[in-house]
């Protein structure tokens, strides 16, 4: 800790004494007087744009902003006098005078710092007419809106942008009264190199920019009518904490403290804060069945469960248990996979049980049994010196690497290299060689071996000499590699990190799970230790998904062939309607409370419940005990199939 | 017996909402009618807007046409205090989405570009009042001394600033019942 001197000085009449190179907004709110601000975020860099801030120092004639100006000893402040009032009032009034603000017809009336900081000065009229023009309405985001209209030009998105989120899409464009947000060289949003974190969304005072997915629920979407559901994202397992803002049952927004003490402060990425507000199909929430002519249709619960009971009864009667699976997402909860195996190793015993991308696992717990694991944290991507991604499935797995990996950039200059078929980091990367499987592991090997240094390619050379040259390098394994059947890149990395170790330099491989809590499901014993062995014989069985999370080869291949398949979902999937005969409702992860395990399995957090599940959607633990009774009395009925398809025999 | 002050209430470019927003203070109308005479309002209904007199003057709506304009000028000239009721009249409201056109391209494309049905005509009477240029707040027409916003203001709101001018107080509006939509 660094010792700085205190210095002392009186705001309205009181000593105050505060640290050396503190601002008088500092002061006086560690003195616990309120001076109303705009453009100043505490998580953010100071500015001193709006104004607003105003205070008297000494009396002198020209006002101070106070969240700019340094303390210095025996300064006598002044917070509030008619003079800063009628100053304050005039900076509002210019600032509601330079758009279009509406308030009337506004969707963020009533949770608006300008329209709150206007009602507490008692504006109840403009004496500067405000404007008519229409300002332009950026639309062309997925997930974000920029309404130019509402904007302050406080800066604050700037600024969390560049300075927290390291992104530097946002800036000002032009100057004076033509002066606007826009993101790179005045591109619009959609265009932009914005990755979607979504930051400036939790920053802007006024709601110009503002998240898409909430704007029909916004109107009469106060602030105050909102419960803040404090929860955690289970999305890829750093289990960053998040605030669920929730408006009858209906999501409006998700932010994080700005203390999260997760992989960067005030953060969170794409998939913990817009990803919950997509709908990834039609909602399933009554389950369905195949009719007689094999189209779906809605069903009741209690006849969807029989359903689903009669088709694995009927094809265990006739061809065993051996050819039946169950395949579990790894997005689900500790709890959900407990009740998960219980089914399989109860009702369904004998069949195979798996978790999606369950190659993964056990690619990674062979390492464990020869002892060659011990890998860093993911945030310790931030503070490497040398970053190298093997595939880009990182971007969607592990979203907030693409922050930490700027972070690395910028901190320390470290090169991120990627190697796979695409370039997620965009003009971040150093290098991108568009490299498949065989040729990553190849120049891992050559990489090792000190062959890469003189490449016929000039990028390979690069990439060498900038590894030869790191002192902590690490290498990020994407999902897709690490759930390989081949496990071939991940023994070539962790050698390539060995030899490394080997020179005293710490390197590192971070293994990215494909899911969320991929590790809490292996900790359960959701996935089986032993590989598919001839994946084509299976025909069906269970499937219990979160949504849109991928097989992995082997279970594709176990896949296509299935005959006898229900499928729990909280989505209607196209490429699993297909396939099932049954569809049963299940809740998605806002929906349900359970423990989720850190990516690395080494700690568990219970996630509470962010709005409750629609009327009639079980929780999954209870549609598995229904459909296990009905198994059961299946299997002891003595019917008859005949040889009619299975489809059918789920509809009988 | 006292003189009771004269209170007259007008409604320009405006919904009727803060009229309707005043009918709604319910009980508390009675206690306020005691205290004033309503004299000319869209609550009464006279026809003959005689402002003689009136302490109050009450302004819903913007001012968009050459009607308004005259209704504002002579209430202000009649009345000891002119207070403007809700978002129209105080910031203009709704009614200024027209600015960002002539009025000539309103008509043009309220009257004459949509098909017009047999024997219909684009309204040309001469008694009709003309539109201004640009809808504007009350107060960029005439000085107003109570400005009490919302869309519509609510009774509360409503019975604070009347209360407080029958007081014979200025009325400020504190911030929790202030609003602007
Ligand atoms: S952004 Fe705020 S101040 Fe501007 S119109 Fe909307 S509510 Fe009013
Ligand atoms: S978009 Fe929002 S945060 Fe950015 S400058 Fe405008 S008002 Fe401020
Ligand atoms: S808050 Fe100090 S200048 Fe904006």
């Amino acid at each position: 800790m660094d010792n700085k001197a205190s210095i002392s000085l009186r705001i309205d009449g009181r000593d105050v004494t505060v640290d050396e190179g503190a601002t008088i907004l500092d002061a006086a709110r560690q003195a616990g007087i309120r001076i109303p601000t705009l453009c100043h975020h505490p998580a953010l860099p100071p500015y001193g744009g709006c104004r607003l801030c105003v205070v008297e120092v000494d009396g002198a004639p020209r006002l101070a902003a106070s969240c700019v100006m340094p303390v210095r000893a025996g300064m006598d402040v002044v917070t509030v006098n008619e003079r800063i009032l009628e100053t304050r009032k005039t900076v509002l009034e210019f600032l509601f005078s330079e758009r279009p603000h509406h308030c009337m017809v506004c969707s963020q009336s009533g949770d608006c710092e300008l329209q709150s900081l206007a009602y507490e000065h008692g504006l109840d009229h403009f004496e500067v007419p405000g404007l008519n023009d229409e300002f332009p309405l950026d639309t062309t985001h997925p997930d974000l809106v920029l309404d130019h209209n509402r904007c302050v030009l406080c800066g604050r998105c700037v600024r969390a942008c560049r300075d927290v989120a390291g992104n530097m899409v946002l800036d000002f464009h032009n100057r004076g009264g033509r002066a606007m947000i826009g993101a790179d060289l005045s591109d619009q949003l959609g265009q932009s190199s914005c990755v979607s974190c979504g930051l400036c969304l939790q920053v802007c005072p006024t709601g110009a920019l503002y998240l898409r997915h909430r704007t029909h629920y916004a109107v009469g979407g106060k602030a105050r009518d909102r419960r803040s559901v404090p929860s955690v994202c289970p999305s890829c397992g750093l289990l960053c904490p998040t605030v669920n803002e929730v408006l009858s049952d209906h999501l409006i927004r998700i932010t994080t403290p700005w203390d999260n003490p997760g992989a960067a402060q005030g953060q969170l990425c794409r998939k913990g804060r817009l990803d919950p507000f997509r709908e990834l199909g039609p909602r399933l929430s009554r389950p369905m069945i195949r009719n007689e002519e094999g189209e779906w249709a809605e069903t009741s619960e209690e006849e969807a469960q029989a359903a689903a009971g009669r088709l694995l009864a009927g094809w265990i009667r006739n061809h065993g248990r051996s050819t039946l699976f169950g395949l579990i997402s790894g997005r689900r909860s500790n709890e959900e996979a407990a009740a998960f195996r219980r089914f399989m190793t109860i009702a369904l015993e004998g069949a195979r049980i798996d978790t999606l991308a369950g190659n993964a696992f056990r690619n990674l717990s062979r390492l464990e049994e020869t002892g060659v694991r011990g890998e860093p944290p993911i945030e310790a991507a931030g503070e490497a010196d040398f970053l190298l991604f093997l595939g880009d499935g990182f971007a969607q797995s592990h979203p907030i690497l693409l922050s930490l990996a700027r972070k690395a950039r910028l901190d320390h200059g470290a090169p991120l290299i990627v190697l796979g078929p695409k370039n997620p980091l965009g003009p971040w990367a150093s290098i991108h060689l568009s490299a498949s499987a065989s040729e990553t592991k190849n120049l891992l090997n050559r990489l090792a071996n000190g062959e890469a240094g003189n490449d016929n390619l000039e990028e390979v050379r690069i990439v060498a000499q900038a590894w030869a040259e790191a002192r902590h390098p690490l290498l990020v394994l994407s999902p897709e590699y690490l759930a390989a059947s081949d496990p071939g890149i991940l023994h070539a990395a962790l050698a390539l990190a060995g030899r490394k170790r080997t020179e005293g330099k710490d390197a590192g491989v971070v293994p990215l799970r494909p899911e969320g809590n991929s590790a809490g499901l292996w900790g359960v014993g959701a996935a089986s230790t032993e590989p598919w062995n001839e994946p084509e014989r299976f025909r069906g069985g269970l499937v219990v998904l979160d949504g849109d999370e991928l097989p992995d080869a082997d279970e594709t291949r176990a896949l296509a062939a299935a005959e006898a398949l229900a499928v729990i979902t909280p989505y209607q999937i196209p490429t699993w309607m297909e396939k099932a005969a049954v569809l049963l409702p299940t809740p998605t992860l806002m929906e349900i409370e359970g423990h989720f395990a850190s990516y690395d399995g080494g700690r568990s957090v219970f996630k509470t419940r962010v709005r409750p599940a629609p009327q009639g959607v079980r929780p999954l633990e209870d549609t598995l005990a229904l459909v296990e009774d009905h198994l059961r009395s299946a299997l002891k009925a003595r019917s008859d199939a005949g040889g009619r398809p299975m489809w059918m025999e789920a509809s009988s | 017996m006292t003189v009771k002050p004269k209170v007259a209430t007008v409604w320009l470019e405006g919904c009727a909402g803060c009229h309707m927003s005043f009918l709604d203070l319910d009980e508390r109308l009675l206690d306020i009618l005691g205290k004033i005479q309503l004299t000319v309002s869209p609550i009464t209904d006279f026809k003959d807007y005689d402002f003689s007199e009136t302490t109050l003057g009450i302004i819903e709506g913007a001012v968009g046409n050459e009607e308004q304009e005259e209704v504002v000028h002579r209430l202000r000239r009649c009345s000891s205090l002119v207070m403007a009721w809700g978002d129209c009249a105080v910031f203009g409201g709704i009614n200024t989405l027209r600015n960002q056109y002539t009025p000539g391209e309103l008509i043009r494309a309220g009257y004459i570009e949509p098909p017009l049905g047999p024997g219909q005509v684009a309204p040309n009477d001469p008694v009709l009042p003309r539109l201004l240029p640009r809808v504007v707040a009350v107060d960029q027409v005439v000085t107003v001394d109570i400005h009490v916003p919302g869309c519509p203001p609510s009774p509360q709101v409503l019975f604070y600033a009347l209360g407080e001018i029958l007081g014979g107080r200025r009325p400020r509006i504190p911030p929790d019942i202030l609003h602007y939509d």
